[in-house]
């Protein structure tokens, strides 16, 4: 019902990834998101993992360096003529910068927020002047401002039907968002909801690298923002979009997956329906306590043409 | 994390998920949020759900086995031998646990 990620313990394997990438040097991982209120509290996380000195933990491998950038931007047409370089709001190397000039000094003053400012507009046109000619325009004509990307994950905006402990909140709180669940129940929500997700997807599917891997996925279990969405952009891209199937139940030989995960109904989709047990302490076991919210995940491969 | 809870509610690992990923399932009772390991960046809560979409996204570990024509098997066995660096997108990124588990797996999973 509940679960978490334990930073150090992920020291015990260095596997898999060296048989993929055996001379791989620097990891950059850009976030955009549209919500400016949602992106300060995403900038705080990673700034509380990534920078402060305090709780970031020793960079244990220091030949691998990682850059975070955060664009509070529409993921629609991120990365295209159409989106505004401005919407930088956080770039690791310039905070990494700041936070070893800083000191004591908890505020910025004027002059420092206008060099901080210049520092990340220097970001962008830097990654903009690295994308290489031939990553051209798209089939719509929009023309692509920046590198391509080997992973991208589409996490859609959704009804969140599938977030039960999130909806649970709500009810409490006698919230009609989850009793009244109109972006699911009222066909003209539904309708501009689908359109946003179909937009998104095929923005990320036209800034990945041909041979790369994009997941879609939401935290709803509706056929129409997920089977639906990801079959549109297979067609829409007939000749460059591949499903890749996946599959949680088998690879794992757990008897107790399969009421838990499903194949979608398109095949090699997954679904994850979710977790409605509350977990107390008294029944805290291995076979409840391993899944969580409703979601649903499908793996899509751009061909190399 | 073991220190911080009773004798009988120990993590448990999800073993659905690789173990590379380091996923743990706690009881809903105990709060991360004013728990030590949290406040010192040594743990980050995440749904397990949305550990799959990491998991699906930068693994090959759960991709069926099926037969692929060649032209496909072209695409999959693309080489990556020289390539230095990578890019990762989250076009919808906020709160920001999928950019965390990137950097951490990539960091951590590389021969140093």
């Amino acid at each position: 019902m509940k679960t978490c990620a334990i930073v150090d313990l992920l020291t015990n394997s260095k596997t898999s990834i060296n048989e993929h990438y055996p001379k791989l040097k620097n990891i950059q991982v850009i976030g955009v998101d549209i919500s400016e209120q949602r992106m300060h509290l995403c900038r705080n996380i990673v700034e509380k993992y990534h920078v402060n000195k305090t709780t970031c933990g020793d960079e244990i491998n220091k030949n691998v360096k990682s850059r975070i950038s955060l664009y509070c931007a529409d993921g629609k047409t991120f990365g295209t003529n159409l989106f505004d370089p401005s919407t930088l709001i956080f770039d690791s190397i310039v905070a990494l910068e700041e936070e070893a000039q800083k000191g004591e000094r908890k505020r910025m003053n004027k002059s420092a927020r206008a060099r901080h400012n210049r520092k990340l507009r220097k970001v962008v046109s830097d990654e903009m002047k690295s994308k290489s000619n031939h990553e051209g325009t798209d089939k719509d004509d929009v023309i692509i401002t920046v590198p391509l990307f080997d992973h991208v994950l589409v996490d859609a905006e959704c009804s969140t039907d599938g977030a039960v402990r999130h909806m649970m909140h709500k009810l409490k709180k006698h919230d009609t968002a989850c009793t009244q669940n109109l972006k699911l129940t009222d066909t003209n929500n539904l309708l501009s909801l689908v359109k946003l997700q179909k937009d998104l997807i095929n923005s990320g599917f036209r800034l990945l690298k041909p041979g790369g891997i994009l997941v879609y996925s939401t935290c709803s279990l509706s056929t129409e923002q997920n089977e639906d969405v990801v079959s549109w952009l297979l067609q829409e891209y007939s000749m460059d979009a591949y499903l890749i199937p996946v599959s949680f139940a088998d690879e794992f030989k757990i008897d107790d997956n399969k009421d838990m995960i499903f194949e979608g109904s398109l095949g090699g989709t997954v679904r994850f329906h979710p977790n409605v047990v509350i977990q107390t302490e008294v029944d805290f076991n291995s076979r409840n306590a391993m899944f969580g919210g409703g979601f649903f995940l499908a793996k899509i491969g751009k061909r190399v043409t | 994390m073991k220190a911080e809870l009773p004798q009988h509610l120990k993590p448990i690992p999800v073993s659905w998920l690789p173990k590379q990923l380091s996923f743990y399932a706690i009881p809903i009772t105990y709060s991360l949020v004013k728990s030590n390991l949290f406040k010192d960046g040594r743990i980050y809560g995440m749904d397990v759900s949305s550990g799959a979409a990491v998991s699906a996204l930068l693994l090959k570990d759960h991709d069926r086995k099926c037969n692929f024509d060649d032209n496909r098997k072209i695409i999959m066995n693309r080489s990556f031998d020289n390539q230095t660096s990578l890019r990762v997108l989250d076009l919808c990124c906020a709160p920001g646990k999928w950019l965390l588990s990137f950097k951490y797996y990539y960091q951590y999973h590389i021969a140093s």
